[in-house]
């Protein structure tokens, strides 16, 4: 009796898993394959689903000093700028997020749930209509072709979402494991830095993994305020082989391959720290 | 064979920088910064156009090249922040639409103020009907490298031959019967693209513009598009489809011109009405026989306005802009884009897909063996003949945008032809009287 | 409390406010007062004026975007927060599969909108698209399927590839509330005898309320000010079908270069959204604020 239910269950589960897989991870895959065909085969119809003739001239051309200076792209420059920019900023809003968590979830203070409520609403106001007011005011403070500007713009974005879910993290974790450790005369933050944070660390991973990919991927504000080919970022370079009148999708995977692969190896690694359910075990512990 | 072709050309084009630097410097050589912006375009014209500013440079060694590509996608938005924060760089490569804005809201410098001296030698170098497109309101704006005209029609020729044709159609009739003759069951014989992507737009105004119809009169300010002129062009159009000899209605507005060339490359359809590039931009696919010829004309013209066998617009035209602290090497460095040796880039090798503007691309074999008809027609003196410059006014995004929505309501057969453009035309007055204050 | 306390608050959370006041309070400003400003070529003319906002007031296609944006943010945040919910429990099994799926689902996210959008189009087109090949020649269609051309269907096509881009996120921070679950909640539940569906219901779901409510705000801001994936995708058409608020915007300030009325239409954008929002946040006030749930 016992038996039939849980294969069932399993068969259940793995039919959500490819349907789940398909959706998520077909038109990713599609670009990939892409990367591989060459262009007469990209135009081809009927569509052939695996390249016919599988060929790494995309990959090869992407590195290639004429290709390169042709389209102005360096691609270890274009990678290595998202990487400084998605990293410094992601840092920035995990360390400030997690001081104005801490304030947000633990301690009293007027106008607490009105702050934090501001800071979410404040992000409501985005889109197109900013993008104008926005370069004037990064204009003004002369950061309007940096890479510095873009990390304190893309910061300024995360914070409120970041310590949001920061502090609410924060407030599940019992009073009494903090307290405790005041009372063995642990400052403040002593107790916070070593009894709290890494018990909130699923949350601080989830804000970084939310922050870092969101900074990696930001097209419209990079596009317009970047000018100089030494600051261009990788959606930049990938957004310049889907132009009006290109159909180089070879490029655009071989391209989308590199990129989301570091990416890829990250979360791969970050998800370990993420399933272990450190806040499970401690509250149970 | 291309391969030695372009060996060739390249040498030639260095030979001549080395000639040009060898010369003594005129009296005042041009110095200092100057910035470019350029959005856009084809693969071979963007990596060109990044090669040749060495060239450039090394003609120039005293100036700093800061020459900056963007997405062509983001073009509009760039150029306002750039204007509004005092940061427009001094030479934007931009659209030949986009001049009347930029010109009324003071964005550029007319040409013969910084470069009078030069106008010369660009108008013996540049073919007369396309320099002009750069002109307005009597001065030159803008140096077209190329134009691409609307509209043009691609032909099967086997189709065209098994439908027991032996030459192209001429007029809107005879159109209509070809491509219900050449129309199959899994093939149409005819398609056109009804997206609300831009150039769609140009392709229908091409049509409108054959058939004496105009989107706009600048003289009495009012938005034209429910007159017969603009009425019976989409009309043609509703035809088309009604005789069956289309894709699904709802096929033409989900493939925009790119789409509808690779269908038709692909032998999906048996003929497309697009701009003058038809195919060329993405190779020509093999066994499929091809040509491309003038689109027919109306039987007989029903607008008021004169009819004109084509209109054109440069997308890659050099401005420069009114805050440009180095005139004198902006004007430099669109003197070296009228030179011939880069001029040449568009005749045909490596870019065959634009029609040029420069007069000594037109010698080039490779155009000629691209294009037989448009250079025996340039030969002929007809290429440009009674050509028009695209529709371009203040707010005329505005109209396009709305002539855009109508098309495709009239096409998705929601509303009649004469009351999706009515309606279009009071939307599109109403923006225009707002931005025009 | 005491006074340091409220000192040292202020002085952890001092520079996230300052950061979202200068970038982000700043440009908003700006854009309010534009709202008011009458733009005539290309200059702003004239403060203090209705203008833009009796323009949009009197626009046709306003209606129809009013129309088309609830779709979007309603039914965009409706599925992406349901899907989000059932791919997230299905994520916290443990096992390899979930594992890898874990990481794997975030790809979505890591290529810029642009691209996505660009390799959607080409996928979902009825004949050049593998979407529209597959389901051709499977014989599941006889006609050609045009899911972007076809008015009665581009809206919600977009919010599936709209659910597409954003649910992952949501669907792993969800799947980490349910994994932080007490797990002897969880055990006391299922020795009092409650099913699968009882222990979701009574004990999964208010120990991931907070979470809930966060996410759900989240993806309804993001959904808001999403862009390019429609833009590119369909350009607002066919027969302004698929036209939403953010694309509107962008079409009234840079196709049309008329940023007072799209200022106005986003300061419209702002209080819709702000009211809806913060309704919700007050109905489940007891989800987030103050001392949290417990």
């Amino acid at each position: 009796m016992n038996q039939q239910p849980r294969t069932l269950y399993w068969i259940m589960l793995s039919l959500a898993g490819i349907v789940i897989a398909t959706y998520i991870l077909f038109p990713v895959f599609w670009l990939f394959l892409a990367s591989f065909r060459t262009e007469s085969e990209l135009v081809q119809l009927p569509i052939s689903f695996w390249p016919e003739a599988p060929t790494l001239d995309a990959y090869k051309a992407l590195f290639s000093p004429t290709h390169q200076k042709g389209q102005l792209l360096d691609w270890p420059r274009l990678i290595g700028n998202s990487f400084f920019i998605a990293v410094s900023s992601t840092v920035l809003v995990l360390v400030f997020g997690t001081l104005a968590g801490y304030a947000f979830a633990r301690l009293q203070f007027p106008g607490r749930d009105l702050i934090l409520g501001g800071l979410l609403i404040s992000r409501m106001f985005q889109g197109a209509a900013l993008l104008l007011p926005t370069y004037r005011l990064m204009s003004m403070i002369g950061m309007q072709d940096s890479r510095l500007g873009l990390v304190l713009l893309y910061s300024a974005f995360g914070l409120p979402f970041a310590t949001w879910i920061i502090a609410s993290s924060l407030r599940e974790i019992p009073k009494e494991l903090e307290e405790s450790a005041m009372m063995d005369g642990a400052s403040r933050l002593q107790s916070m830095v070593m009894v709290v944070l890494p018990l909130a660390t699923p949350a601080l991973i989830t804000a970084a993994m939310w922050h870092f990919v969101g900074a990696w991927s930001e097209f419209a504000f990079a596009s317009i305020l970047l000018e100089s080919n030494e600051n261009k970022t990788v959606t930049i370079g990938l957004a310049s082989f889907v132009e009006l009148f290109t159909l180089e999708f070879q490029y655009v995977g071989a391209a989308a391959t590199i990129v989301a692969m570091p990416i890829m190896l990250i979360f791969l690694f970050g998800q370990r720290y993420f399933t272990r359910g450190l806040l499970a075990g401690a509250v149970k512990g | 064979m291309s391969n030695s072709m372009s060996r060739r050309r390249f040498l030639g084009t260095t030979a001549a920088v080395g000639a040009a630097s060898m010369l003594p410097m005129s009296a005042q050589a041009a110095q200092g910064s100057v910035s470019v912006w350029k959005f856009g375009g084809t693969p071979q014209e963007v990596e060109q156009w990044a090669l040749r500013n060495d060239a450039f440079l090394a003609a120039n060694p005293d100036v700093d090249l800061k020459y900056s590509y963007f997405n062509g996608q983001i073009r509009r938005q760039k150029i306002l922040a750039g204007f509004q924060t005092n940061r427009l760089a001094d030479v934007i490569v931009a659209f030949g639409q986009d001049l009347p804005e930029f010109v009324g809201f003071g964005m550029l410098q007319p040409l013969d103020d910084i470069a009078g001296d030069k106008m010369d030698g660009w108008k013996e170098r540049i073919v007369p009907e396309v320099l002009e497109s750069g002109m307005h309101d009597g001065k030159l704006y803008g140096l077209p490298t190329y134009v691409d005209m609307a509209s043009f029609l691609a032909i099967n020729l086997d189709a065209l031959e098994e439908a027991g044709f032996d030459r192209p159609p001429e007029t809107w009739s005879e159109l209509r019967e070809y491509a219900k003759a050449m129309t199959k069951p899994d093939r149409p014989g005819i398609a056109f693209p009804v997206t609300t992507a831009p150039v769609d737009i140009n392709i229908f105004e091409g049509l409108v513009y054959a058939n004496g119809g105009r989107i706009f009169d600048e003289e009495t300010g009012k938005v034209t598009l429910n007159e017969p002129g603009v009425v019976d062009a989409l009309q043609f159009y509703l035809d088309l489809i009604a005789d069956g000899s289309t894709p699904a209605p709802t096929s033409l507005t989900e493939t925009f011109f790119r789409d509808t060339a690779q269908l038709f490359g692909q032998g999906r359809s048996a003929m497309w009405i697009g701009l003058s590039w038809l195919n060329t931009p993405w190779g020509v696919s093999e066994g499929v026989r091809w040509t491309g010829v003038p689109l027919p004309r109306p039987d007989t013209a029903s607008g008021r306005f004169e009819p004109v066998s084509a209109i054109m617009d440069a997308t890659a035209m050099l401005m420069v802009s009114s805050r440009s602290e180095n005139p004198e090497a902006a004007a430099e460095y669109i003197d070296f884009w009228s030179q011939n040796e880069q001029l040449e880039i568009w005749g045909g090798q490596p870019e065959i897909a634009r029609i040029p503007s420069g007069k000594a691309a037109w010698d080039n074999p490779e155009l000629e063996e691209a294009w037989p008809n448009w250079v025996s027609a340039y030969n002929a003196g007809k290429l440009f003949e009674g050509a028009e410059p695209m529709p371009r006014f203040i707010g005329v995004s505005a109209i396009e945008s709305a002539l855009g929505t109508a098309i495709q309501q009239a096409v998705l057969g929601q509303k009649t032809a004469q009351e999706a453009l009515d309606e279009a035309n009071k939307a599109a007055q109403t923006q225009i009287d707002l931005i025009r204050g | 409390m005491l006074k340091s306390d409220r000192l040292l608050a202020y002085a952890l959370i001092l520079p996230v406010v300052a950061a979202v006041v200068a970038f982000v309070v700043g440009p908003t400003y700006n854009v309010a007062t534009l709202s008011l400003t009458q733009v005539v070529m290309g200059q702003e003319r004239g403060f203090g004026t209705l203008i833009n906002f009796k323009t949009l007031a009197a626009d046709p296609v306003f209606g129809l975007v009013l129309k088309n944006t609830a779709i979007w943010i309603l039914g965009g945040t409706l599925m992406c927060v349901t899907v989000g919910l059932a791919v997230g429990t299905f994520l916290a099994v443990d096992s390899k599969l979930t594992g890898w799926l874990r990481a794997l689902i975030l790809l979505p996210w890591v290529l810029p909108d642009v691209v996505t959008a660009m390799a959607w189009k080409w996928m979902l087109h009825g004949q050049v698209g593998i979407v529209g090949q597959t389901l051709q020649s499977s014989g599941l269609t006889n006609e050609t399927v045009s899911f972007l051309g076809d008015p009665d269907k581009v809206m919600w096509v977009l919010v599936v590839v709209l659910i597409w881009r954003k649910m992952p996120l949501v669907a792993l921070i969800l799947c980490a509330a349910i994994r932080s679950v007490p797990d002897d909640q969880m055990e006391a539940a299922r020795i009092d005898g409650a099913n699968a569906v009882e222990r979701f219901r009574f004990v999964t779901l208010p120990n991931i309320a907070f979470s809930l409510t966060a996410v759900t705000v989240i993806s309804m801001i993001w959904i808001t000010a999403e862009f390019a994936l429609p833009w590119i995708m369909t350009g607002g058409g066919p027969a302004n079908a698929s036209q939403i608020m953010s694309t509107y915007i962008y079409q009234q300030s840079f196709e049309f270069f008329n940023w007072g009325v799209a200022s106005a239409m986003s300061v419209v954008n702002l209080v819709m959204l702000v009211s809806i929002v913060a309704l919700y946040l007050y109905v489940n006030r007891r989800s987030w604020a103050s001392e949290g749930s417990k």
